[in-house]
């Protein structure tokens, strides 16, 4: 068999391009020796894989990763010699999986029980930022008919994500609600059913679907789980611990964070511009409106920041930890102090 | 054709988009008014989005087009080795059940390790038309006229001449059939694709438009998708005429019956071992294709597990999932009572969509207008998204045993409409004569000729629908009613519990290839009573 290594000037990234498209024709025998023999070399310490760098979103391009586009147009990245390739998800991405397998350098998850439970099964990943730094999850009712309250919940509908749904359940009972009472309908990401009054409430973001609700006339109730002692830090971005060992790659990612936290900086400063880099940059073929994108900006602001204005972005402070912990493990998921570091945001 | 002629066969689609509008605009009147915007909204939303289209449709029908050739050429090719070897049908039958079966939920997490780009999207079309396209095309090619083999054997002719002269010419209008059915599929399969991650497509504008809560938006981008399959639905056959005039005379003779191969038996004590023989093949047919799959993707056991872990996992029944009352609950009989859930599901859908789909093809075939006023309203079903239309028809049927019909129906009607219309047409005309000369009554001409001349055809579609219909019920129940095999392991891969996914891949596969056998099992039956 013809022994196969990576040329010189082939980055990392583009290798396992190359590797995964020969992976559809190359038998399944052929492939993997091919790919352990020079994989390991090309991560090991090539010098011409020094400045790509691909993070994978969990979801289409939106205001929720304003300061990341910021980042980019603004040269943040470049000036700091990383090339940045920005993988955006979708309502079927697997981030976690691609993390896992080094596919990309970093991920960013909605919410961090998908990291903590990877985590809990074997997969060796550790959280190294938190782009909010409050949960902004929340029942979403209609103003009209209201959700105030967890105990007014029972003996409603209610619209979640099916990945929700166990922390849907468990807040529930926690709160002391009957959820026997409780009908759970799984709607995607789409608010419709509120607006059509075919359930009580949706499980979303107090940043998202009510601004999307308001442009459209659609008045509403957030009861945000945060003030119902259920906070946590939210959109966190994870590498794997293959990544923070190796010093090459773990530089790349602290140069990454650097320049992001930066970005968001820049984004909430000034964010006019940020929703301009949003709407022509990134989604400019998924016809994005400003006024849209600045209003989803607005909303999302408060909780990049915490709420209060002196914290530095990203951050894990030991309360936000030991919040985020006695969240997760109130859902019955095992995790402890060892899933987040700051070693990133340092310096 | 004179212009009387010419209006009486445009004119019936017209009128169906004419009073598709005015229910449109009657509903947007209606209760539904949130979420079914006037069709003047939905025009100006089209009109100022014009440019949007071109390059997100491009990016779509890129990779559906690529999963397309792929599919088909595999399917084609798979179905041109049964000829030489017709003992490889079933194999390759089942490989495909397979393929069709597997659950995206699964897959995604593979492909998205495995594949950069749009690859993803390409493989999920290539995936959506293989099954049926292969069994469109096994049909077609066994489906020849008995005395047109015996002239050509008689003559001197050697097995590759009786290919080149009759099989494949015959084989035409069934294939052409399963071309036109894999086009919407194709569409849908890229779509779907596209919801693994992207910054373009059409796909991705749709997922855009429904977070935003921009409904005329949303309705624009369906009906230009509708549009797009319906253009490639009604191409096909053209283009084939273009391609292969003499494909146009498709009349075959009176008393022509396919020739089937295969092997059948009358003793029962040989036909139970033979049962048991190929119940244990499916099985470890399943075990080694999913161990296979495991090794094929690099990195893929992360994402994927094979028997030996799964079959400890189950056993000692660790697991972090809750089930709807709350509690966690031990994963053995959850995925079982998951499994029986999505079996019934599937059941009644498959049964009512097969129903419907049957009648709707003889009326059609009685009033040839119905069919010109149908056919745009179920490619439309087939090609747009459920996730996109579910909001709206939770609203109108809820998220009960109805949606979950009418989306398993929706899913399912399509093929079984297309193959069963087109062997109704494939009724040599001189049997209609006889029939006709003879002063037998339109009911005669159904039972008579109609029905026992699609059969064939109805049960290679029953072939089709079974398993599709499983995949359909998972689909409906991860969108819909949030119980079942398809809610539960989506619950699971969020929770990186993926021995418990593997585990309802397994099932499911075996499901489906139960259903499959059972319906090849009818075929036999009731073929070998018709002969």
């Amino acid at each position: 068999m013809t022994h196969f290594c990576t040329p010189p000037g082939m980055g990392r990234r583009s290798f396992l391009r190359v590797a995964g498209r020969s992976s559809a024709v190359v038998a399944a025998g052929a492939t993997v020796p091919w790919l352990t023999a020079c994989g390991t070399n090309a991560a090991g310490g090539d010098g011409g894989a020094k400045g790509r760098f691909a993070v994978k979103l969990a979801w289409i391009p939106n205001a929720e990763y304003a300061g990341i586009f910021v980042a980019d147009e603004d040269g943040l990245y470049k000036k700091r010699g990383l090339n940045v390739d920005v993988l955006p998800g979708g309502p079927n991405s697997a981030v976690v999986p691609m993390v896992t397998t080094n596919r990309v350098d970093l991920g960013v998850e909605a919410i961090p029980e998908n990291v903590a439970t990877a985590v809990a099964r074997g997969a060796k990943l550790k959280i190294v930022g938190a782009g909010l730094l409050k949960s902004p999850e929340s029942w979403i009712s209609l103003a009209d008919r209201p959700v105030r309250n967890p105990k007014e919940i029972e003996g409603k509908k209610l619209g979640i994500t099916l990945a929700g749904k166990n922390t849907a359940l468990v807040f529930m009972k926690r709160n002391g609600v009957d959820v026997g009472k409780v009908r759970l309908v799984p709607i995607q990401f789409d608010p419709a059913p509120l607006a059509a009054r075919e359930v009580d409430a949706i499980w979303g973001f107090a940043s998202n679907q009510p601004v999307s609700l308001a442009l459209r006339g659609v008045q509403t109730h957030v009861m945000p789980l945060a003030d119902f002692g259920f906070n946590r830090m939210q959109s966190v971005f994870f590498a794997s611990q293959k990544t923070l060992d190796d010093p090459a790659a773990r530089e790349r990612a602290r140069t990454f964070m650097t320049a992001s936290r930066l970005g968001w900086e820049a984004a909430l400063r000034d964010q006019r511009h940020a929703a301009d880099v949003i709407v022509k940059g990134y989604g400019a073929k998924l016809g994005l409106k400003l006024d849209e994108q600045a209003r989803s900006l607005a909303a999302i602001a408060p909780y990049v920041s915490g709420g209060a204005g002196s914290a530095r972005l990203f951050w894990m402070s030991d309360a936000l930890i030991k919040e985020t912990i006695t969240s997760l493990t109130s859902i019955g998921i095992k995790l402890d102090e060892s899933l987040f570091t700051n070693e990133l945001l340092e310096g | 054709m004179n212009a009387v002629a010419r209006l009486r066969r445009v004119a019936p689609p017209l009128l169906t988009v004419a009073a598709l509008l005015a229910a449109w605009q009657v509903m947007s009147l209606g209760g539904f008014g949130s979420l079914v915007p006037p069709p003047a909204d939905v025009l100006a939303q089209m009109r100022d989005d014009a440019d949007y289209y071109v390059p997100n449709a491009t990016v779509t029908m890129s990779s559906a087009l690529r999963g397309y050739l792929w599919g088909n050429g595999v399917a084609i090719a798979l179905a041109l080795c049964t000829l030489p070897f017709p003992r490889v049908q079933a194999l390759f039958e089942r490989i495909a059940v397979g393929a069709i079966a597997l659950p995206l939920i699964a897959v995604a997490p593979l492909l998205a390790i495995a594949f950069r780009g749009d690859l993803p999207s390409v493989i999920l079309a290539a995936q959506a038309v293989v099954f049926t396209t292969l069994v469109a095309a096994v049909l077609g090619l066994g489906g020849v006229d008995r005395t047109s083999v015996d002239v050509v054997r008689a003559a001197g002719g050697s097995e590759w001449t009786v290919i080149r002269k009759v099989r494949l010419p015959a084989a035409i209008p069934s294939l052409v059939g399963g071309l036109q059915i894999a086009a919407p599929a194709a569409i849908l399969g890229a779509i779907i694709g596209e919801y693994m991650g992207g910054s373009e497509g059409l796909g991705v504008a749709m997922i855009q438009a429904q977070g935003a809560f921009d409904v005329p938006r949303a309705w624009g981008l369906a009906i230009v998708t509708s549009l797009l399959a319906a253009v490639a639905f009604l191409a096909l056959p053209l283009l084939v005429r273009l391609l292969l005039p003499w494909t146009r005379v498709t009349d075959t003779v009176l008393g022509a019956r396919a020739t089937r191969p295969g092997r059948r038996t009358t003793r029962p004590g040989t036909r139970a071992l033979r049962t048991a023989i190929a119940a244990v093949g499916t099985l470890a047919g399943v075990v080694l294709g999913w161990w296979l799959l495991v090794l094929i993707v690099p990195g893929g056991a992360e994402v994927a597990r094979g028997p030996r872990e799964v079959v400890p996992y189950f056993a000692t029944g660790d697991t972090q999932l809750v089930t709807a009352s709350g509690e966690a609950e031990a994963p053995l009989p959850y995925l079982l009572s998951s499994l029986l859930r999505t079996i019934a599901d599937a059941g009644v859908g498959f049964l009512v969509g097969l129903v419907l789909a049957v009648a709707m093809a003889v009326v059609a075939h009685e009033f040839p207008v119905i069919e010109r006023v149908l056919m745009p309203i179920s490619i439309a079903l087939r090609s747009i998204p459920i996730v996109a239309a579910m909001p709206l028809l939770a609203l109108m049927f809820g998220r009960g045993i109805v949606a979950v019909t009418i989306l398993i129906a929706v899913m399912t009607f399509f093929p079984i409409l297309v193959n069963v219309l087109l062997a109704m047409r494939a009724v040599p005309r001189s049997a209609v004569d006889l029939l006709t000369a003879v002063g037998a009554r339109r009911r005669h001409h159904l039972t008579k000729l109609l029905i026992p001349y699609a059969l064939p055809a109805l049960l290679a579609s029953v072939k089709i629908a079974l398993p599709l219909s499983i995949g359909a019920a998972m689909v409906a129940e991860w969108l819909a009613t949030g119980h079942g095999l398809g809610a539960s392991m989506t619950v699971a891969a969020t929770l990186s519990d993926y021995d418990f996914v593997w585990g309802g891949v397994a099932v499911v596969l075996l499901a489906s290839l139960m259903a499959y056998r059972l319906a090849g099992a009818l075929e036999d039956t009731a073929l070998s009573r018709l002969e």
